[in-house]
């Protein structure tokens, strides 16, 4: 369970990223940020890679499989969010915040 | 290696480097990587290749039906190890040791049990995923150790592409998650980019612990000189056979048994069963073994099935005395050295044993992903020389070479691998030499696929071939129903996933092909009016403004 909610977290945590950079403020928002909300993205992006590495080590896997796992949920997340960025920039948003949101759902429902 | 000898920078260097080291290697690489990444389903696919299996089905006697099996087969064996059904497999599969056979595997005997009723079951003749995996390392047709050392050569040389190819991409931060669809030789640039960035944690765990498996082969000198030239006392060494678990084999080994012993009945195995059922309920018992079965001395082993850690036997044991019943004292568990720990989860990494399903899956769509990056490199030479070609007005022999060479090495090695496991269920079972047949059929499809791709048109020839792995690959599940197999959605509803899970393997392969075919088509269709350069690539190429990589 911990597993799927570190892979769900991948998505945002990749969106977030992307969305401190221009390049990709411009397809999502149709303008560029400035520095200080770019600066806000890139550090929210960081803590939920901190947080989805988090449930990955409290998935009950041994420490390597657990850095090993987390690295994999991190390719396919931004693998996803590069795709979308091509194809559907507009739902980026969307979609990342409802992963968000199910993430927290299920961790809400394991407390 | 510029033409005018004026000096050249590093990053231009290393273009030239991942260009020539990248193409040379590539088409061994990506079948390196595709049969590779198959092997991550090595026991499903192993199950798969064998329906005879699959009218097994396991139950909650199992384990009673297989010790009984056990007896009636091998009363007088020195041990016996019963493998237990699991998500990876769906019969059990028993092997024992004779009082004294020969050591290591030509002294033990093995048989495959029906799980819901004990009986032996006769599989095909087939070499199963075994042949893939093997031919992932050690190629096929040349002795073993050739084929290692030009996996491990190749191996060396993945390795220089990912670090020159690091050293190459300008943009690896400011292009992370860029993908421009429809541009031609730049969306081949930035497909490439994407699959290598996005999974190089895995690219470069898979290359390296790919090289540290054949550490041992590729530079002998170091243990060589510890060990005096006795490697074998190095392998048992660094494989830990040295305490508990080594000396359980060794007694074994021997047989250890004097044929006066008098004879003892064993406990049941259902109340142990129980007690262990209880101790590990997610995973359960994957595995019994008995030893010295039928005399006073017996014990029983029960094993957690698959292991939390990366390391090989970490898992836990339960041991009992095979006559009463009462549990004792398993033999301390060794623990490893920091760099046997280490070197095992490297190689435990590559080879994907720790791996319950969700992780197996990722380890699996990684090397998709891998096998894609080999791929759109390989492509991306040749659509990155369609302006020069154009130029020209004909296509140079090297150039129509690759373009041949990608086909058969791409698409004719998903065509042949899909024949492989049609072959396995259209000849007829009782074939002499059924196992090697097998094998010729799938050099068969791929030699009949290079052969193709030489006949037809360039494009032609790549969406005749996806078409046609998408259609043998989609078909599989239908194939398997119809020629002795347990069809899928029987397979699920009995929890019988080995064969389940090779079918949506296949299914996803036969989506990826269609939908890699469905794109080329449509590409295709747009390209044509501009397209006059014969044989031309996968897409209309437009001049790219920044490419990573200048021309030698």
């Amino acid at each position: 369970m911990n597993a799927w909610i570190a892979g769900a977290l991948a998505l945002p945590a990749f969106a977030a990223l992307s969305l401190a950079m221009e390049r990709h403020q411009e397809q999502v928002f149709g303008r560029t940020l400035a520095r200080r909300a770019s600066r806000s993205w890139r550090a929210g992006g960081v803590a939920l890679l901190a947080l989805s590495l988090a449930c990955c080590a409290a998935a009950g896997w041994s420490g390597a499989v657990a850095v090993t796992a987390w690295m994999g949920l991190l390719t396919f997340g931004a693998l996803l969010t590069g795709w979308m960025l091509a194809y559907l920039p507009r739902q980026l948003l969307r979609v990342a915040g409802a992963a968000l949101g199910v993430a927290t759902l299920a961790a809400i429902s394991r407390l | 290696m510029r033409p005018d000898g004026k000096p050249e920078g590093v990053r231009q260097s290393m273009s030239w480097m991942h260009t020539w080291s990248g193409l040379l290697l590539g088409w061994l690489l990506y079948a390196v990587f595709f049969t590779g990444t198959l092997s991550f389903f090595l026991d499903e696919v192993n199950d798969w290749m064998r329906p005879e299996l699959h009218q097994s089905v396991p139950s909650p006697q199992t384990a009673a039906l297989a010790v009984a099996a056990m007896q009636k087969l091998a009363p007088d064996a020195a041990a016996w190890t019963i493998n237990l059904p699991g998500e990876r497999q769906t019969a059990v599969e028993a092997s024992w040791r004779k009082p004294g056979a020969a050591a290591g595997r030509a002294g033990t005997q093995r048989v495959h049990l029906d799980a819901g009723t004990g009986e032996v079951i006769k599989p095909r003749e087939t070499r199963g995923g075994s042949f893939l995996y093997r031919f992932h390392f050690e190629l096929y047709a040349m002795p073993r150790i050739w084929g290692r050392w030009i996996v491990g050569i190749a191996t060396m040389f993945m390795f220089v592409a990912i670090i020159s190819g690091v050293i190459t991409h300008k943009k690896i931060f400011s292009e992370f998650f860029t993908f421009r669809p429809r541009k031609g030789q730049r969306s081949w640039l930035d497909a490439h980019n994407a699959t290598a960035v996005l999974a190089l944690p895995f690219h470069i765990i898979i290359t390296f612990s790919g090289l540290l498996l054949l550490m041992s082969m590729l530079l002998p000198w170091g243990a060589q000189a510890v060990y005096d030239g006795d490697m074998q006392k190095y392998f048992a060494e660094s494989r830990g056979r040295t305490g508990g678990a080594g000396a359980e084999r060794d007694a074994s080994a021997r047989g250890g048994r004097s044929p006066i012993a008098e004879s003892a009945a064993l406990t049941a195995i259902g109340p142990l069963m129980e007690i262990a059922q209880a101790r590990w309920p997610e995973r359960g018992v994957g595995s019994i073994v008995v030893q010295k079965p039928g005399t006073p001395a017996a014990t029983i082993e029960l094993r957690e099935q698959g292991a939390r850690a990366l390391q090989r036997g970490t898992g836990e044991r339960l041991l009992f005395d095979g006559i009463t019943g009462a549990p004792r004292n398993p033999p301390e568990a060794r623990v490893p050295s920091a760099a046997q720990a280490v070197s095992g989860a490297m190689m435990g990494i590559h080879l994907g044993r720790f791996a319950d399903p969700a992780v197996r899956w990722l380890l699996f769509l990684s090397g998709v992903v891998g096998t894609v990056m080999a791929g759109s490199g390989l492509v991306l030479w040749v659509v990155k020389r369609l302006p020069e070609r154009r130029k020209l007005g004909r296509t140079p022999r090297g150039h129509r070479l690759v373009e041949v060479l990608n086909i058969g090495a791409i698409a004719g090695l998903s065509v042949a691998t899909a024949g492989y496991f049609w072959a396995n269920r259209l000849l007829p079972v009782d074939l002499a030499q059924r196992a090697d047949m097998e094998i010729r059929c799938f050099f068969m499809v791929w030699a009949l696929c290079l052969v193709h791709g030489l006949l037809r048109p360039h494009r032609r020839a790549w969406l005749e071939q996806l078409w046609l792995a998408a259609i043998a690959f989609t078909a599989l599940p239908l194939l398997n129903a119809a020629t002795g197999g347990v069809a899928l959605p029987a397979a699920m509803l009995q929890g019988q996933w080995s064969v389940a899970g090779f079918d949506l393997v296949a299914l996803a392969l036969g989506a990826l092909h269609g939908f890699t075919a469905w794109k080329l088509g449509r590409s295709a269709t747009a390209a044509k009016p501009s397209n006059t350069a014969s044989g031309a690539g996968m897409s209309v190429p437009r001049p790219v403004a920044q490419s990573p990589e200048k021309a030698p």
